[in-house]
């Protein structure tokens, strides 16, 4: 029991501790850090209650948690980068009508930063400050963002017909959003069905432990669960295995 | 597959520095700076190639894409001086829907290749799941007997 409640209390530490890190202040709000921390407390409180006499299995749990809470930001990251190019876009449109009300270039980069929020603005700030430096070298991260930030250098540069060429870029940037929506489309059938298959095997595995045991079917437990790894494997290296023949 | 195919990026990327008052050489230069794979690679030893003054046709001929070949001898006039807009804006038509018929083609083929994980491994594992507890209480309970 003691055990238990030590396993509790350490849990809930590391994970006030995962979400002070840089990476969760700079994809997520206070308010929805809060909100992922009071989720934990709620699943650890319930697996206390349940599991508070098998230590071991709450450890597993919490550990599993703990995992889960440190690999998040990296796939929250890859969900913000897949929309960018749409907010890349966005962010364009606002240029480009903020110069046609006569502002200059920078001063309307720096007004429309400032009206965006969160993640993208942030990536956003760091690309303006490159931008004033004319810093070609540095890399932004984020492979678009740095593309954007090699083309406003450019048009920077040049001084005359800044608007024109903005809309030249956007019209450029426009076609490979289409492209990359229609080849998308394309790619979510199998994401669908990676994801229902997957919900499918977890309810069934669920089903097993809960009526015939966890411990008593392992084996059984382990060879499906390595054949459904397998299978998922597969089936994303099938997804990404095209290449262009043009 | 979520990318523009490689020579239709670089030829948007060329007409693009056209249409912007830049050279050529710009936008190839831009081309290469952004993207990565073999065609990139390719192509910065055919801008060397061009820039020694040292004949590009091997190089062209080992490409096995078309359209890639194409492409570079319309660039290759453009460097030398030629204007190429009105090409580069027909050869992006042609483009586009070569793109999208080999888009479409691999679309048409992946529900098949689909099938392959999902019947012979995925569909496997859940029958395995489900029914292995079943048939191991039944051997338990005939060994028993």
């Amino acid at each position: 029991m003691y055990i238990s409640i030590l396993i509790f209390c350490g849990g809930f530490w590391f994970v006030v501790r995962i979400l002070e890190e840089n990476k969760y202040q700079n994809l997520f709000s206070r308010q929805q850090r809060n909100l992922f921390l009071f989720f934990f407390l709620f699943l650890e409180v319930i697996m206390f209650m349940k599991m508070s006499q098998n230590s071991f299995l709450l450890w597993i749990f919490v550990c599993l948690l703990l995992y889960f809470f440190k690999k998040a930001p990296l796939f929250v990251e890859k969900y913000y980068i897949r929309n960018l190019h749409q907010l890349i876009l966005m962010f364009i449109d606002e240029v480009v009508l903020q110069m046609q009300s006569g502002k200059s270039l920078r001063s309307s980069l720096l007004s429309v930063i400032k009206k965006q929020q969160g993640w993208f603005r942030d990536q956003l700030l760091e690309m303006h400050n490159q931008i004033l430096s004319v810093d070609r070298v540095s890399v932004v991260s984020i492979a678009q963002i740095h593309a954007l930030k090699i083309e406003l250098i450019e048009i920077d540069q040049q001084n005359n017909k800044c608007i024109e060429n903005l809309k030249i870029y956007r019209r450029f940037l426009k076609m490979k959003e289409d492209f990359r929506r229609k080849a998308y489309q394309a790619s979510a059938q199998t994401t669908a069905q990676m994801l229902i298959t997957s919900l499918i095997y977890l309810g069934l595995l669920f089903f097993v432990i809960t009526q015939f045991g966890f411990l008593k079917n392992i084996k059984i437990i382990s060879i499906s669960f390595v054949l459904m790894a397998f299978s998922m494997g597969l089936t994303l290296y099938i997804r990404k295995s095209f290449k262009w023949k043009l | 597959m979520e990318t523009l195919a490689p020579p239709l990026e670089l030829l948007l990327q060329v007409k693009k520095s056209i249409e912007q008052g830049l050279p050529i050489k710009k936008g190839i230069q831009k081309y290469l700076e952004l993207s990565k794979g073999s065609f990139p690679a390719d192509l910065m030893r055919w801008l060397s190639l061009l820039q020694q003054g040292q004949s590009t046709e091997s190089l062209k001929n080992s490409i096995p894409s078309l359209h890639r070949r194409i492409l570079l001898n319309v660039l290759e006039r453009g460097l030398c001086g030629e204007a190429i807009y009105q090409h580069l804006c027909q050869l992006e038509v042609e483009f586009l829907e070569a793109s999208t018929g080999e888009i479409d083609k691999y679309i048409g083929r992946l529900p098949f290749l689909m099938l392959i994980p999902m019947l012979l491994i995925q569909f496997p594992a859940l029958l395995f799941l489900l029914f292995g507890p079943l048939l191991q209480n039944l051997f338990h309970s005939f060994a028993r007997q």
